[in-house]
């Protein structure tokens, strides 16, 4: 008998959190918005406070046994550009190299199988979103990947007998082609992100 | 009407149902589990662990505290009870032995033993709570290169935790049998049957996953139809280039739209036993061609893996014994 009360309460606490967390994880920020309205935030005060709590201890529990809700692939708009990370080399005799992500392709001929981690983790590095945690938190991820795509690199030259004079990270962004347009693809974009020393340190600027 | 309302619900989450297809879930989840971590993650420890990996453990410290996050590479902190059990310096060795390649790939070991412990069904509950832990700490330690598919294989983790996953077409089972036997026991009553609630549990979860996601779907490229049209040319994910092979619009507004009638529509579809076949055939072809046009790691194998717990126990095991029979029939062959 109280194993299956126990079971019973259970399945309705989970219950409970599958039906709040799956709409508060997508729509969390408007319902945010909702409850800040001027004219009736002081009307919706009590109500916030429990939705506050529900929030806290469900997201707790959600986290701690892994089952984290927020299903949203794919949602609109989809992107209209997408960037790959990429390191130029400058050398002390004023030359310099590109080193491209292994992920990058050229984007009107290409067949691409498998490297979706190594993706996710390049889609986040090149984003302009993330750039803007550059030197917070995530430094030493950039400088990490910098790191290992510089080793890339002289993997591949063990011979090349310049000096490296610094590092930059950038982002190189190509435009898709929209619906109608002919199938040719722009020069990529390529926009500077960050500096770092030749041992792949953040220049702070 | 509400009596039989209430009756209808009642007898959802109380009438024992057939073992067979939480079974058959159970084993897909540790095959597609054991292909893909031994396939994707495993080979690139070295590169995400230690010194210079890409997952570095000091930048992850402060989110793991904010959000209140398990990470057993990293420490007990935010484990309940365990956490308080250790000093700081106990805390810093397991930080450093953690972070070292060669001992994160030892526990990587460890999570692929454990899913193919619950694939067997040997020591089935066991190896169950150890795939758990090891996946939500594996998703929240490489949350850099983790995506929808790993939570919702972590997410699959629980649910299999909390069932009775083992109770056939298991190691486990057959023992328990063998020991009947010995004892002079008769064998246990066929199809052996399981109390419903978690297998409730996870067909609302996944119906859950494919609602929300259609609902929150439902505005701008999705409506127009042009969504498709936008993922088959994202040269950073699809598998193809889009100037190589043009998917004509009116494909791509179809493509489009049927995503959309399915995701919102896979929960009344999948209620009714005429349309529940249907679409998961269809759902199966879906992630197949999502599959074969975009590189998007593993979401659509482990969603496949969720598909069983929608099917009749009697359907699965047909399904059963004549995998069975193929496998003996093979052995008897070559004997």
């Amino acid at each position: 008998m109280l194993r299956k009360l126990l079971i019973s309460l259970f399945v309705l606490w989970h219950l409970t959190v599958l039906v709040f967390r799956n709409p508060v994880d997508i729509w969390g920020d408007d319902i945010g918005v909702w409850f800040d309205d001027d004219e009736k935030h002081e009307a919706r005060a009590g109500l916030k406070k429990k939705y506050d709590r529900i929030d806290r201890n469900t997201r707790r529990y959600t986290r701690f046994v892994g089952t984290e809700q927020g299903w949203t692939l794919f949602g609109s708009p989809l992107a209209r550009s997408g960037p790959w990370p990429a390191l130029v080399i400058l050398f002390e005799d004023e030359t310099g190299t590109l080193v491209k992500s292994l992920n990058e392709v050229v984007p009107g001929r290409f067949l691409r199988l498998g490297m979706a981690r190594q993706r996710k983790l390049e889609d986040h590095l090149a984003s302009a979103q993330a750039a803007k945690n550059l030197g917070g938190e995530e430094t030493e991820l950039w400088e990490h990947w910098v790191q290992q795509t510089l080793a890339r690199w002289k993997s591949e030259h063990p011979d090349d007998p310049r000096t490296i004079a610094e590092l930059h990270f950038v982002s190189r962004r190509c435009r898709y082609l929209q619906p109608g347009e002919p199938l040719e693809y722009d020069d990529i974009v390529q926009t500077h992100v960050a500096s770092y020393t030749p041992d792949a340190k953040l220049i702070r600027e | 009407m509400i009596r039989r309302l209430f009756l209808t619900a009642y007898a959802f989450w109380t009438e024992p149902i057939s073992a067979a297809p939480l079974a058959l879930a159970r084993i897909l989840f540790g095959i597609v589990g054991i292909l893909t971590i031994s396939m994707t993650l495993l080979p690139r420890v070295d590169r995400d662990f230690g010194p210079g990996g890409l997952s570095p453990v000091e930048c992850l410290e402060p989110w793991y505290d904010r959000t209140h996050r398990v990470d057993l590479l990293r420490g007990p902190q935010h484990v309940p009870l365990l956490e308080n059990c250790f000093g700081e310096a106990s805390r810093e060795a397991w930080r450093d032995w953690g972070d070292r390649p060669a001992n994160a790939r030892l526990v990587m070991l460890v999570w692929l033993a454990a899913i193919a412990g619950m694939t067997l069904g040997l020591g089935t509950r066991f190896c169950c709570l150890v795939a758990w832990a090891l996946s939500i700490s594996f998703c929240n330690r490489l949350s850099w290169i983790t995506n929808g598919g790993d939570s919702l294989y972590r997410t699959g983790m629980f649910y299999l935790l909390i069932s009775p996953c083992g109770k056939v077409w298991s190691l486990d089972a057959w023992l328990r049998t063998r020991r009947r036997k010995a004892r002079g026991l008769p064998s246990p009553d066929r199809p052996a049957t399981i109390p419903p609630w978690s297998v409730r549990l996870m067909q609302i979860q996944i119906v859950s996953v494919y609602l929300f996601t259609g609902l929150y779907k439902c505005n701008g490229d999705w409506l127009t139809g042009e969504a498709a049209y936008w993922i088959l040319n994202d040269v950073v994910i699809a598998r193809w280039s889009y100037a190589q092979f043009p998917v004509p619009m009116g494909l791509c507004r179809l493509a489009s739209w049927a995503t959309l009638v399915f995701e919102v529509g896979f929960a009344a579809f999948v209620l009714f036993p005429r349309t529940r076949r249907a679409v998961l055939l269809v759902g199966l072809a879906f992630h197949l061609g999502i599959w074969a046009t975009i590189e998007v790691g593993w979401f659509g194998q482990v969603c496949v893996c969720w598909y069983p717990v929608f099917l009749s126990g009697p359907t699965v095991e047909r399904f059963g014994r004549w995998s069975y029979n193929q496998l003996r029939f093979q052995s008897s062959s070559r004997d």
